[in-house]
């Protein structure tokens, strides 16, 4: 994996994150606050919702299935500033069946996925409109656990893990109902440099590849907010 | 696939049609060039396009060369053809226009040699008179040498099923490695990784250890059984350079370390600090594959005893006290070790060895060299100036106490043999009897008899060693035509299928899975073949194969896996069934490969299937679609 240069990415990612939507927001949340009569300050969030995360690894995604994930986050809107920061964590568990000698049986693996992502949006466009747009971006930590689980020439079933971070950007836009709760759908497409890996033993080391790889998800989320 | 073939077909042709129309069009660039060029104009890293486009798999005859050096920067050397009628000298004005870093190597006739950036390639073809740029053609030595042992070990049908020892990274720990370079890309693997720590524990010593290439030969037949492991090379003299060897393996994190080598430094029962070294090896979960050593006709050992209480032991309950030898003409040198169980110190305990004639004049002692010495280890070395002659070897208790001490006694020297009271079993050296390690003995190929001089273990031992037998007396490049006998020859087979086995987890997830060391023990344990030759814990090595795979029924072998675009096998069968990863047919395909689509025709996503030969008994192999899918 390349750890190396993680720590200078997500400090790009991050600045991305931070600068866009602030250049992108229109001042429609904070006017929008002001106008509720609402005061400056941090107004906190509880989200909880469901997404289809479609790997954009061609590869993992004819091996496992892109089954629903599960969603829960915090959010914190800033008005005075006209931004939302959310911190949101999924969770999807796939199952396939992996190649395998014939000396091996019972062979499946197991990949779960969790990815954190912490973003910051804006709303835009009109106060007046029913629904409320927005736009941001962030940075997405993907965590992976893969298990695989064989049996070797009959002998009791033996079980191997591999997990890992990997950090990335994601781009996010949107739609979000008013009032409380609140429904929000949002569609949004990460990039998340994942390499394949070998794994012996304790031991763990980039796989040699004929083709570059990267990762990350395209999805669509729905979630429902209180207040 | 017929589109496909007529490019290929086309592009080939490029270089060898002369018509007058060809010289004002564009020459040819090599596909695998054109896609270094099409990266570097997408603004690609330079050095990138060499890690993602490997010319030549590891362990794959290259006959195309390629300068791994040059690539790491963004350059390529490439043979420029010029058009028929075109002076290849008169175009090195116009190429060095188009790349001003561009490095014209020479010409002759048709033919120029240049470096260039992968950036520049597309507009060198372009070049008004050029015909065709690509790669040059690279020499080959015309014998290409491979061990007669494979075909016993089932080693091609294994490989058949898809496994060639890929991922896998085998450490081959020699005294040296004088000539690999030679043979990288023929014999051995296109990119080793090489390190010497011999006299030097930092890593910058002589890789060819004085000019020894043992090593190199060794490294071959690993190569022969898995070309695709990626091999580690390191050579060393001394325990702390082994240590210092040892532990760069487990930093590369290799998967099994051959070591055909033996140490006279250790109570030959499985202690001491070369033991100490295997055994830190096997924690880290390397298979530790070592030769039982070439001593069971020059060894001997016995209870240590002083039944008269003269001070020279005895080697038998006869009260024999002496080896008696007899030096010949072609053998005038002999050598002694004496070792015995009291380690790491045996300051309790000192013995010496001497050698005498006849009359009881001491010829030679070890005295001289070892008196006080701590270790229990002792040599004498005499040379005899008038063979032949009869001379005797007896053992002299220095100080201390004998009880519950056993001695080993070993001729050293190739050729030679114990002449009397000769001992084949504890005949295992340092550190083939470590417990973790896999001790390899020897059976000549052809008849799998074992090999007398090979060494073995306690016969009462509750875990019989050497573990497992494999053929020697291979042919190798470095040693020629059935050159290499001895268990230098048999540890690197196993290595290799040790290698093999390694590759062979399942794969095609996010992470593939090597075995890991006792999965690999016990692949290994379960296919030997049983043989009764000598006390084995295992037997004769052998690659698992399904009883399919033996009989004269055999599935399709394929020449790419992955592929993208075609599949192409050799199948016995009229058509080949796929299958995808859960069991469901999803195509058709003929006798000689497949295109990747279904049978309504449209293309199957990249991923993993099953080819499957229903007319053989149904053996199958794994197909792997890549990236690019399949015909467009």
């Amino acid at each position: 994996m390349r750890r190396a240069g993680a720590g200078a990415r997500i400090a790009a990612v991050l600045a991305v994150a931070c600068s866009l939507p602030l250049a992108a927001a229109s001042p429609s949340f904070a006017q929008e606050h002001a106008a509720a009569g609402g005061e400056a300050g941090i107004r906190l969030s509880a989200a909880a919702g469901i997404a289809y995360l479609h790997p954009r690894d061609t590869e993992l995604s004819s091996l496992y299935d892109d089954p629903i994930s599960f969603l829960a986050g915090l959010q914190a809107a800033i008005p005075n500033l006209g931004i939302r920061i959310g911190l949101d964590a999924g969770y999807a568990r796939s199952t396939s069946p992996l190649d395998s000698p014939f000396f091996a049986s019972s062979v499946e693996s197991e990949l779960t996925r969790v990815p954190i992502r912490l973003t910051v949006t804006a709303p835009f466009g009109s106060p007046n409109l029913p629904v409320r747009p927005f736009a941001g971006a962030g940075a997405e930590f993907l965590y992976h656990r893969e298990t695989i689980r064989y049996r070797l020439l009959d002998e009791p079933a033996s079980e191997k893990d591999e997990s890992r971070f990997d950090p990335g950007a994601v781009i996010l836009a949107g739609i979000e109902s008013r009032g409380s709760p609140r429904l929000r759908l949002e569609g949004s497409a990460s990039w998340v440099p994942v390499e394949r890996n070998v794994v012996r033993g304790g031991a763990t080391y980039p796989a040699r590849l004929d083709d570059e790889r990267d990762g990350g998800t395209l999805g669509v989320r729905m979630e429902i907010l209180w207040p | 696939m017929r589109t496909s073939r007529l490019l290929a077909l086309l592009l080939a042709a490029a270089c060898l049609v002369p018509t007058s129309a060809r010289r004002a069009q564009a020459g040819a660039l090599e596909p695998f060039l054109a896609r270094l060029a099409e990266r570097a104009r997408r603004g690609g890293p330079a050095a990138a396009p060499a890690q993602g486009l490997q010319p030549a798999p590891a362990g794959r005859r290259a006959l195309l060369a390629w300068d791994e050096t040059q690539a790491a920067q963004g350059r390529a050397r490439a043979l420029v053809t010029a058009a028929p009628g075109v002076d290849a000298a008169s175009l090195e004005q116009a190429a060095r226009a188009i790349d001003p870093s561009l490095v014209w190597e020479g010409a002759s006739g048709s033919l120029a040699q240049v470096t260039a950036s992968f950036a520049s390639l597309a507009r060198l073809a372009a070049i008004p008179g050029v015909a065709c740029v690509g790669r040059p053609p690279r020499a080959i030595p015309l014998a290409e040498v491979q061990s007669e042992g494979l075909d016993s070990m089932r080693v091609p049908e294994f490989r058949a099923t898809g496994y060639s020892g890929r991922e896998a990274r085998v450490g081959v720990i020699d005294l040296g490695f004088a000539g690999y370079e030679s043979l990288l890309g023929t014999e051995l693997p296109f990119d080793v990784v090489a390190r010497s720590f011999y006299r030097s524990p930092s890593g910058n010593g002589d890789i060819t250890g004085d000019g020894e290439n043992h090593g190199t030969a060794c490294a071959e037949l690993v190569a022969d059984v898995a070309p695709g492991a990626r091999l580690y090379l390191a050579n060393v003299e001394s325990p702390v350079d082994l240590k210092a060897a040892v532990d760069w393996m487990i930093e590369e994190k290799v998967s099994v370390i051959s070591h055909s080598v033996g140490w006279y430094f250790g109570s030959m029962d499985g202690r001491g600090p070369i033991n100490d070294v295997a055994e830190s090896a096997a924690k880290a979960g390397i298979v530790w594959v070592n030769a039982a050593g070439n001593e069971a006709e020059r060894h001997t050992w016995t209870i240590a005893a002083d039944q008269d209480g003269d001070g020279v032991l005895e080697f038998d309950g006869a009260g024999d006290e002496t080896l008696d030898f007899s030096i010949r003409f072609d053998h005038p040198d002999l050598t002694l070790a004496l070792l015995w169980d009291r380690w790491p110190l045996s300051g309790d305990l000192g013995l010496q060895i001497d050698i005498v004639d006849a009359g009881g004049t001491v010829l030679a002692s070890s005295d001289a060299e070892f008196a006080g010495y701590p270790y229990a280890f002792r040599y004498v070395s005499w040379r005899s100036e008038s063979p032949p002659q009869a001379v005797y070897a007896r053992v002299r208790r220095e100080r201390g106490s004998l009880e519950g001490v056993t001695m080993h006694v070993f001729r050293i020297g190739s050729g030679t043999r114990m002449d009397e009271h000769m001992r084949t079993d504890r005949s295992l050296l340092v550190p083939a009897d470590t417990p973790s390690v896999i001790a390899v003995g020897a059976v000549d190929w052809r008849t799998e008899s074992l090999d007398s001089y090979s060494s073995r273990g306690a016969e009462d031992a509750a875990e019989p060693k050497p573990e497992i037998v494999a053929p020697v007396g291979v042919s190798t490049k470095t040693y020629g035509r059935s050159g290499f006998r001895g268990t230098s020859a048999a540890a690197p087979h196993v290595s290799g299928a040790a290698a093999l086995l390694a590759s062979s987890g399942p794969h095609g997830a996010m992470n593939d899975l090597l075995w890991d060391r006792e999965e690999i023990r016990l692949l290994l344990a379960r296919a030997a073949k049983p043989s009764a030759i000598v006390p084995l814990r295992w037997g004769i090595v052998r690659m698992p194969v399904p009883e399919t795979l033996r009989s004269p029924a055999r599935g399709p072998v394929l020449f790419a896996n992955p592929f993208e675009r075609e599949a192409r096998w050799l199948s016995p069968c009229d058509a080949v069934e796929i299958y995808d990863v859960r069991g469901r047919r999803v195509a058709r395909a003929g006798a000689h490969g497949w295109d990747g689509r279904n049978d309504g025709g449209a293309p199957l996503p990249p991923g993993i299937y099953w080819a499957r030969c229903p007319e053989s008994g149904g053996v199958t192999r794994i197909v792997k679609l890549g990236s690019g899918g399949g015909a467009p």
